[in-house]
């Protein structure tokens, strides 16, 4: 608890150092003007929401191979808050991208592939939310998310790949920035993935309490209770 | 000539005079930069740098909240529940 705690004040306080880093401390970029500093938390975003997908991942495997409701739990909790940061992701690229580029969205691999990550486990989500409470349907679910995972891949190369035009700054380790914006950006990327893993902790444990909530609820109708 | 004919000739005069100053003018300066565009795309930038950061906390926040929500309603049920199934166990007993 005590532990949790300290968590919770060091991710606050890096936030708002991280935001002070951004706003104060790192250069305004010469060519884009002040909105290139979206990059500061739109690319520690899009990286909480590959861990978030991870976790599913690992979460799903875990599942199909025990299938022990915790791992199912923390899969969907990964599959929540990777689809919360990819929506993020979505949103502040567009308000980035119409000063920089003149129009809100292009059709380009790392665009489009992003997009397609994020609806593969909003599927994944639909399914394991409205589908049902049987086994069946989290197997379906654990596969899906097996497999949609493999295009993180896709989405991460496709600079490199197919070109585009995307700015590919961050796959550099940060070489591509100056000194004071790399400071804000790990700073920023620090703050994003300790809230990211606080998160996903908080969401793990309130699948699992919902989990005991309906195996006690089942419990009472089998002892001739109603619920 | 009628002062109507009078008032004519004075109008084309004048008319004439305004024609001949304006084509002794110098041509106006080209347009060599759109002030008032640049001005609304550094606008735009700063709005959309706003909008970007109260969206990724919005978005955050909304789901801070909405955990904390449920946890404290699972919470609660946990209790109860845990409390009737104690009852029930002790009295089939």
């Amino acid at each position: 608890m005590n532990l949790r705690l300290a968590l919770v004040a060091l991710c606050t306080v890096g936030v708002v150092a991280g935001h002070w880093l951004v706003f104060d401390f790192a250069p305004i970029e010469a060519r884009m003007g002040v909105v290139q500093k979206i990059f500061y938390f739109h690319v520690p975003s899009a990286m909480a929401c590959y861990a978030g997908f991870i976790a599913c991942c690992i979460g799903s495997l875990a599942y199909l191979w025990s299938r022990k409701g915790r791992w199912d739990a923390l899969a969907l909790a990964g599959a929540e808050l990777g689809l919360i940061f990819g929506l993020i992701v979505l949103v502040t690229g567009p308000l980035w991208a119409r000063p920089a580029w003149g129009v809100w969205w292009k059709w380009e691999p790392r665009l489009t592939s992003m997009a397609l990550l994020v609806l593969m486990f909003a599927a994944y989500w639909v399914l394991h939310t409205f589908g049902g409470t049987g086994e069946g349907v989290r197997r379906f679910a654990a596969a899906l998310a097996v497999f949609a995972t493999p295009n993180i891949y896709f989405v991460h190369v496709a600079v490199e790949k197919w070109k585009g035009m995307h700015p590919e700054i961050e796959d550099k380790a940060g070489s591509g920035l100056s000194p004071d914006m790399r400071i804000a950006f790990l700073a920023s990327m620090a703050a994003l993935m300790l809230l990211f893993a606080l998160l996903l902790e908080q969401r793990y444990r309130m699948h699992l309490h919902a989990r005991l909530v309906g195996a006690l609820r089942r419990r009472i109708h089998r002892l001739g209770g109603d619920v | 000539m009628t002062r109507w004919h009078r008032h004519a000739v004075l109008a084309l005069c004048a008319l004439g005079a305004m024609a001949t100053a304006a084509l002794a003018q110098e041509p106006a300066e080209p347009i060599r930069q759109f002030a008032a565009a640049e001005a609304a795309l550094e606008e735009m930038k700063y709005r959309h740098l706003w909008i970007a950061y109260g969206a990724i906390w919005l978005f955050i926040m909304a789901l801070v909240a909405r955990t904390a929500k449920r946890q404290a309603g699972l919470a609660k049920d946990l209790q109860a529940l845990s409390l009737r199934v104690e009852e029930m166990e002790k009295a089939r007993d």
